[in-house]
């Protein structure tokens, strides 16, 4: 009996001993070579605590030099199981904004349905909306892992916030390293900040006395970042959500201020998305119309539609007409810095980076739509015009008739219902 | 010393005897259509699925493929064989021209006449060529390959210009068939008639199945002149179709059969009718001279009140009608016969195709020329042949 108890603790000990000797081997040469990612990791509380390099990396060598190892959320929610949770419960983790951060990248999570209908069309194979990855797929290799990827890459690990060999709380929480991300033309989240009366008390007074993204965020140290968020794809109802954030704002303000507003915010999202979407149905129009130039039959294909007309979260920026650059600059960033301008207190990305440039997309659009549409009357007048010699026979007379009709409704001697009328009239006539 | 036969057996002894007195009486209608109709054979080792036997324009000859492709004369009585190996498809286009789809998809224009041919190249899974306006043929393709969760199966209308060679392709589209539901039966969809009269139009019956819903049948036409295509049936459930099937003497029906072998009339209005269930069947065709349906071994009034037997020991059996009507080349059991003096439908239906060609050739002269868009010219073509079908 004690033969076999000392067995085992020698064996235990043999193999402690093995894991303990591989992760020497690691800092044996990484020591050397990469001493800041040694010197980082030193200085962490993993290091205190003993998770060494193998904990995380795994011990197969070759994969992790050839950089196919990744060290996922999963990997860190093996002990970190309540912020893993709250992360897979967040926006962060189902953005799905990109292809790097499509879902088949990532592990199944128990708190979400990763079913097909998840990310495709019930009846198809084509991608739903909010699966926006056909900007992504239209980058190089390179502008993928750089520019989409760093970012989008949030949803299957944790290093975006934490680092990756650090454990610094205070770096996580620093309002530039969610500006990494949330900053730019497209959401301007930190720009909105640091211009509202938050960041220039932030500025003068620092933590805890005025507050920064996490404050409101990530509360009480929670990874679910989108608690609070009423309009957002994840959590619970708005209302519910919605009250949470009035409980936030409430700690330093009335009740009924924060509602206000709040409810300000919703209304100039929802005035926004009314502009947005005048300016959808004109390109929608101008594209029914053949009026797109280059039409997308004419140019290098969308990357999950082919040559077809594509507008909305799908769209891309790449060989698109004016119209159609006009309204991604208002849906991608107009809108965005309107109503996130409002929820961000920041009057300037409200109005003058928001409302004014989104209306005056919407000027520019009807005022090209205007243009467009002369164009083609001119050019249908010039096709109209009589090609030579007047064919003969039935044809011959039907085709001048029609002509006639037609020259006369492009010079705007009638409307289109009566152009329509007669044209009808003239067509049954011709027992067609 | 005799034994003596049980009483008991004799009754079953009898039986027995009776039935194989019956059997070969019975094996024989099994193969032979009623005397009624005089039928000839013609043919033996035939495939009979649509696409393998056609009547020229005419109705004087009957091309079929008998593992070599041949060509009857109905009233010389004699028949000739062409040079292609390993035909699959074939079909008339002028009076002495054929259309042939051979070995790997390998296309071949016989002058039947001199025998010579042109070789001209396909898109891929090419399962069907028709003769459409000018010097343009229609091409319908089905192809598939295995992939891990299943097959993926594309579809395709290319328009073929004989002069130049050159393909356009009008219309491709793919769909994935889970592998717990591959079958051939899914894996075509373009009705096997190919366009259909009048129109020009040409039906496909995608059967989808989506994730996380239910499987559904989705029914388009395609118009190989406009582009055009719409949606005939967006999500029909009730119900899964295979493509063997044939169009109505105007176009605007197809009949097409559900997966239980039951027949069903398609109208392009997205209307779905039963005729009569108690004939299964996998190939009807249409009488051109109206509304009856040959299938399952029967001709059928598409009311489903009257129903005459041809071959009903031979659900199998496909039936092609001669451009009149008149006769039948029926193919069961790997023979081919021919009918003659079929009696005409009850509901006959009087028209003029040469008037609807006269005024497509109209309509299409005033797309061209931008007189009309694509959905003027489908209102106005449809007008043309619903005032064909009500003979005004």
């Amino acid at each position: 009996m004690n033969i076999a108890k000392v067995t085992i603790v020698a064996a235990a000990l043999v193999l402690l001993g093995a894991v303990s000797a591989m992760a020497d081997d690691c800092l044996d040469c990484h020591a050397d070579k990469t001493p800041g990612i040694v010197g980082y990791w030193q200085e962490s509380a993993h290091a205190s605590h003993d998770v060494t390099c193998t904990d995380c990396h795994g011990t197969d060598v070759e994969k992790n030099h050839s950089l196919a190892a990744r060290v996922t959320a999963d990997k860190c929610g093996s002990c970190h199981a309540q912020a893993l949770s709250e992360h897979r419960k967040s926006k962060h983790s189902i953005s799905m904004k990109s292809g790097g951060g499509c879902t088949r990248n990532m592990p199944p999570s128990p708190d979400l349905d990763k079913t097909c209908t998840l990310c495709h069309k019930p009846d198809t194979t084509e991608p739903v909306v909010n699966v926006e990855c056909a900007m992504f797929l239209a980058q190089s290799h390179e502008m993928k892992r750089v520019g989409c990827s760093s970012c989008h890459k949030v949803e299957a690990g944790c290093d975006s916030c934490h680092t990756k060999h650090g454990t610094d709380l205070g770096h996580a929480r620093r309002a530039e390293t969610c500006g990494q991300c949330h900053m730019g033309p497209d959401h301007a989240q930190l720009e909105m900040w640091r211009s509202s009366q938050h960041g220039i008390l932030f500025a003068e007074r620092g933590e805890p006395g005025a507050p920064t993204c996490v404050t409101c965020h990530m509360v009480k140290g929670s990874h679910n970042v989108s608690r609070g968020i009423a309009t957002g794809k994840t959590g619970e109802s708005a209302s519910t959500e919605r009250d949470f954030m009035v409980g936030i704002c409430s700690r330093c303000h009335t009740s009924k201020f924060s509602k206000r507003s709040l409810s300000d915010a919703d209304d100039i999202q929802k005035q926004s998305l009314a502009i947005l979407k005048e300016g959808q149905g004109i390109v929608e129009a101008l594209y029914k119309e053949d009026l797109l130039e280059p039409a997308p039959g004419d140019r290098p294909g969308h990357p999950i539609f082919g040559n077809t007309f594509v507008i909305g979260p799908h769209m891309t920026y790449e060989n698109i007409s004016r119209a159609e650059a006009i309204y991604f600059r208002m849906m991608m960033f107009n809108y965005m810095s309107a109503f996130k301008g409002a929820f961000h207190q920041s009057p300037d990305y409200a109005h003058w980076f928001g409302n004014a440039p989104l209306k005056l997309g919407l000027s520019e659009l009807k005022s090209e739509a205007a243009l467009l549409r002369k164009t083609e009357r001119l050019r249908q007048r010039l096709d109209n015009l009589p090609k030579g010699e007047a064919e003969s026979g039935p044809a011959g007379e039907l085709k001048e008739e029609l002509r006639a009709l037609k020259d006369s409704y492009l010079k705007g001697e009638m409307t289109q219902e009566e152009y329509d009328s007669k044209k009808s009239a003239l067509m049954e006539k011709w027992g067609l | 010393m005799s034994r003596r036969i049980p009483r008991n057996v004799l009754p079953l002894a009898f039986a027995i005897m009776l039935v194989c007195l019956l059997l070969p009486a019975n094996a024989m209608s099994a193969q032979k259509p009623p005397a009624k109709y005089e039928p000839v054979k013609i043919a033996s080792g035939v495939k009979g699925t649509p696409g393998t036997v056609a009547w020229s324009a005419d109705g004087s000859r009957i091309a079929y493929i008998a593992r070599k492709a041949h060509i009857y004369d109905i009233s010389g009585k004699h028949r000739s064989s062409l040079k292609i190996s390993d035909p699959y498809f074939l079909n008339w286009s002028g009076e002495n021209q054929l259309l042939v789809l051979h070995g790997g998809g390998q296309f071949a224009i016989v002058n039947t006449v001199t025998g010579e041919s042109r070789d001209i190249e396909m898109p891929e899974g090419a399962v069907g060529v028709y003769p459409a306006w000018d010097d343009n043929l229609i091409v319908l393709t089905e192809w598939s390959k295995e992939i891990s969760i299943g097959v993926d199966v594309h579809h395709g209308l290319y328009l073929l210009d004989l002069e130049s060679g050159s393909l356009k392709d009008v219309y491709v589209a793919s769909r994935i068939i889970p592998r717990r539901y591959s079958g051939s039966e899914y894996l075509r969809g373009w009705l096997s008639e190919g366009p259909a009269p009048a129109s020009g139009e040409a039906l496909l019956l995608d059967f989808i199945v989506p994730p996380n819903a239910p499987p559904y049948v989705k029914a388009i036409t395609v118009d190989p002149f406009t582009g055009r295509t719409e949606e005939i049936l967006p999500h029909y459930r009730e119900d899964r179709f295979g493509a063997w099937g044939g169009w109505s003497v105007l176009g605007r029906k197809a009949a097409i059969v559900d997966d239980k072998g039951h027949l069903r009339v398609l109208s392009l209005s997205g209307a779905i009718s039963k005729v009569d269930d108690a004939i299964s069947g996998s190939y009807p065709a249409y009488d051109p001279r109206g509304d009856r349906i040959y299938f399952g071994g029967y001709l059928i009034d598409e009311d489903g009140i009257n129903r005459t037997a041809i071959l009903p020991e031979e659900p199998e059996s496909a039936a092609f009608f001669s451009p009149d009507g008149n006769s039948l080349a029926i193919a069961a059991g790997g023979k081919l016969w021919l009918l003659h003096g079929i009696e005409p439908p009850k509901h006959t239906v009087q028209i003029s195709m040469d008037e609807i060609r006269e005024k497509l050739i109209l309509l299409r002269d005033l797309y061209s020329g931008g007189f009309l868009t694509a959905d003027e010219y489908h209102k106005r073509l449809y007008a043309i042949i619903e005032r064909q079908a009500e003979g005004k």
